[in-house]
């Protein structure tokens, strides 16, 4: 009845996880520790599906973090390269590390980390209220330029929909990453989790 | 006896006293393995050192990430049976699985140095590298003995209520609760109960937990429970029953007061109480077994105060309460006393029922200016108390408790209705609910009439929850695992009756944290809010 599908995709994903297993056998491992050379991390390939697309943005006001009123298309629209990605504060697998990743991107990118913008956007606005995130930012130490985006679930919606990162469910959730080179319409978009230097190495494309 | 000739013998008594000096020492040094049990439990759940420190970890590769941002248990589960989420697969690590050989991972059973190689290098048992996603932890040997230890007894003693056939299970009925609505609810935990049993073994699928075997059944059997007299005494007499015949879990449930006594005994003895019928759930939200519909009175409460802070009615408001101390409707008023508060407004109460009438304290009410009167009042108190107040066009807007209210507004006088506006935690009526027609149809089907629908769905969708989250626990049955597993369980949503916008979150313990707003005279459309 009801929990077929549910069951359906807990076997969907047992199977997925399994090839994820497999795979991991054949990847290369980096030692944890060592940061290894630009250079040579361009010449590894990327743990990212790249594409590139072009979204309008809708005109609806999200908020940030400080309760302050964001309206969407200006943020986004705005002059000057950015990187934007989903998430949900209680999500307990990917987001801590997507988050810790952006942080870790800008530590990589050095002198030229202030050109890069950072935007998070919650896919759970009805949880994820200005306070919360606030909090989140704060547990994860992130400047204050980095802005989290909430707003009426509806607001959200338009907004994830338009980005193509609409998951459906939180339990849909997708690792997505969106970069745009400052004054282009185009976006290069991001799928997958990698390291702060793989990361960091997709955003010098829009930087430059 | 003299030493020259049993040198060896004394040699061998000397160190045989140094090694057991030095195993007193080692003994005295080393924390007993209680204290190491607690470590661990605390690196696992929170991520810090035995120090209070957050331990250091690399994730992706290179991203530095402290234990406090990614705990063990955000990934594998308090239960540690490993959650599902973003199709990425948490392995199970409870002491069972952990040290025991795992066939369908094809890696032999962990020891405590392939646990720390794995925790530090992320290499598994068999040597294969483990998904970058997890953490690479900077751990001494001392916390990884502390890890392992807490692991070791994770998931190893069955849980009270589970036989090798048998799961026992409660409901609850706490207070002077209406006969209608008591046996309403029970009909249907009994129909769900009988219904399942019914259905036989079924097939297990989906588990990741190794040597799982295919079928198993479990006959639920059903106890209900009912604790009486004044709350504070309820503690006791559920510690009674459940000492009497202990259960798994406590599904669904009603009560007339606060339901503070009941989540307190189910957090104390580590007890799942999922979805009970409670209009009064506890203020704080930090505790782990106990799941609601939503906060109810207190939710309204707030929605109350945000609304009135919305139309400016905040500065000066009056509320009427009944019943006794710790009465849902004092309860509720204290929370919108502090809301109001927040908001700059200001809030005096009055006791309906209050020796020199309330009608003189309303009198001296009405001349200080009242902005705003807020009824938090059963039906029966807002008719009385409707012949008290004020009519005509400068008279204050009314504000009702839906709940209360027992969600019927029909026999109100239409004076109070048409200046009157009250908060409702559900769907409204004539709003598409497809998972309550779902229920209906359940209810039709089996025979089940109907009468207090609210009650009614609401224990349908507690039992649903249950089923669904034994199901998938499969052999492993575990408390911790069955609040998991519902963590997980989003999909569920799509069968909840009543709450349209309601989700279900890792860590969160109510399902619906918002209500309408609505204007019991029709003219205005009803607004949702999330104080």
């Amino acid at each position: 009845m009801s929990m077929t599908r549910f069951r359906v995709r807990v076997i969907a994903l047992a199977t997925i996880g399994v090839l994820l297993l497999a795979g991991g056998t054949a990847m290369a491992q980096d030692p944890p520790m060592d940061h290894s050379h630009h250079a040579a991390a361009m010449a590894k390939p990327s743990p990212f599906q790249r594409s590139q697309h072009e979204y309008s943005v809708p005109e609806v006001t999200l908020r940030d973090q400080a309760g302050r009123p964001v309206p969407v298309g200006e943020l986004l629209g705005a002059p000057g390269p950015l990187a934007v990605n989903f998430i949900f504060t209680t999500c307990t697998t990917i987001c801590p590390v997507m988050t810790a990743t952006f942080a870790q991107m800008r530590r990589e990118l050095g002198p030229e980390a202030d050109r890069i913008r950072l935007v998070s956007i919650t896919i759970d606005p009805e949880h994820d209220t200005p306070a919360v995130l606030a909090e989140y930012a704060k547990r994860f130490g992130a400047a204050s330029d980095w802005r989290f985006l909430t707003g009426s679930p509806g607001d959200v919606e338009d907004v994830l929909r338009a980005f193509d990162a609409w998951p459906g469910s939180k339990a849909g959730h997708r690792p997505i990453t969106l970069l745009r080179r400052g004054g282009e319409r185009g976006w290069v978009r991001l799928e997958g989790l990698g390291s702060g230097s793989a990361l960091a190495d997709q955003v010098r494309t829009v930087l430059e | 006896m003299n030493g020259a000739r049993f040198p060896r013998s004394d040699a061998f008594v000397a160190l045989l006293l140094l090694a057991l000096a030095l195993a007193v020492a080692a003994e005295a040094q080393g924390p007993p393995p209680d204290d190491l049990v607690a470590a661990g439990r605390r690196l696992y759940r929170e991520g810090r050192l035995a120090s209070g420190e957050a331990v250091g970890a690399l994730v992706q590769g290179d991203v530095p990430v402290l234990g406090t941002q990614m705990t063990c248990q955000s990934c594998h589960g308090r239960s540690g049976m490993g959650a599902i989420e973003s199709g990425r697969i948490p392995s199970a690590l409870t002491g069972p699985v952990l040290f025991a050989p795992d066939a369908q991972r094809r890696r032999p059973a962990y020891d405590e140095r392939t646990l720390a190689r794995a925790l530090r290098e992320g290499v598994d048992s068999a040597k294969r590298p483990i998904d970058p996603l997890m953490p690479r932890f900077r751990l001494s040997d001392r916390d990884v003995a502390a890890l392992a230890a807490y692991l070791r007894q994770l998931g190893s003693a069955p849980p009270p209520g589970v036989g090798p056939t048998s799961l026992r299970v409660a409901t609850l009925v706490a207070g002077d609760v209406a006969g209608d609505v008591q046996q309403a609810m029970l009909d249907v935990i009994e129909a769900f109960v009988a219904d399942r049993n019914r259905s036989g073994p079924q097939r297990l699928r989906g588990g990741h937990a190794p040597n799982q075997p295919k079928e198993t059944f479990r006959e639920w059997s059903l106890d209900v429970w009912r604790v009486g007299g004044p709350p504070a005494t309820w503690r006791a007499q559920l510690d009674a029953q459940y000492r009497e015949r202990p259960v798994f879990a406590l599904v669904g449930g009603v009560a007339s007061e606060t339901w503070q006594p009941i989540h307190d005994f189910c957090e104390s003895v580590q007890m799942p109480c999922l979805l009970p019928d409670a209009d009064l759930p506890p203020a704080d939200d930090g505790s782990f077994y106990s799941l609601y519909y939503s906060r109810g009175l207190r939710l309204e409460a707030e929605i109350t105060a945000a609304a009135l802070a919305a139309e400016g009615l905040a500065a000066n408001v009056t509320a009427v309460v009944e019943g006794g101390q710790g009465s849902p409707s004092r309860e509720a008023a204290a929370v919108l006393a502090r809301a109001l508060e927040q908001r700059g407004g200001r809030m005096r109460t009055l006791d309906a029922r209050s020796g020199s009438g309330p009608d003189a304290a309303l009198a001296r009410a009405m001349r200080d200016g009242i902005s705003a009167i807020v009824l938090w009042l059963k039906t029966d108190g807002v008719r009385r108390f409707a012949s008290n107040l004020e009519t005509g066009g400068g008279a204050p807007p009314l504000f009702l408790s839906a709940t209360l209210l027992a969600w019927r507004w029909e026999g109100l006088p239409t004076d109070v209705r048409s200046r009157a506006k009250a908060v409702h935690l559900s769907s409204l009526p004539g709003e598409p609910d497809p998972a309550l027609e779902r229920f209906r149809a359940w209810a039709r089907a089996r025979g089940l009439r109907i009468r207090e629908e609210r009650h009614q769905a609401h224990a349908y969708f507690a039992c649903l929850a249950f089923a669904e989250g034994t199901k998938h626990m499969g052999r492993f049955m575990s408390r911790d695992y069955l609040l998991d597993l519902l963590d997980h369980a989003s999909s569920l949503t799509a069968y909840l009756p009543l709450y349209l916008r309601a989700g279900m979150t890792p860590g969160q313990r109510v399902l619906s944290r918002g209500g309408y707003v609505i204007d019991l005279s029709g003219r205005l459309k009803p607004v949702w809010v999330v104080p």
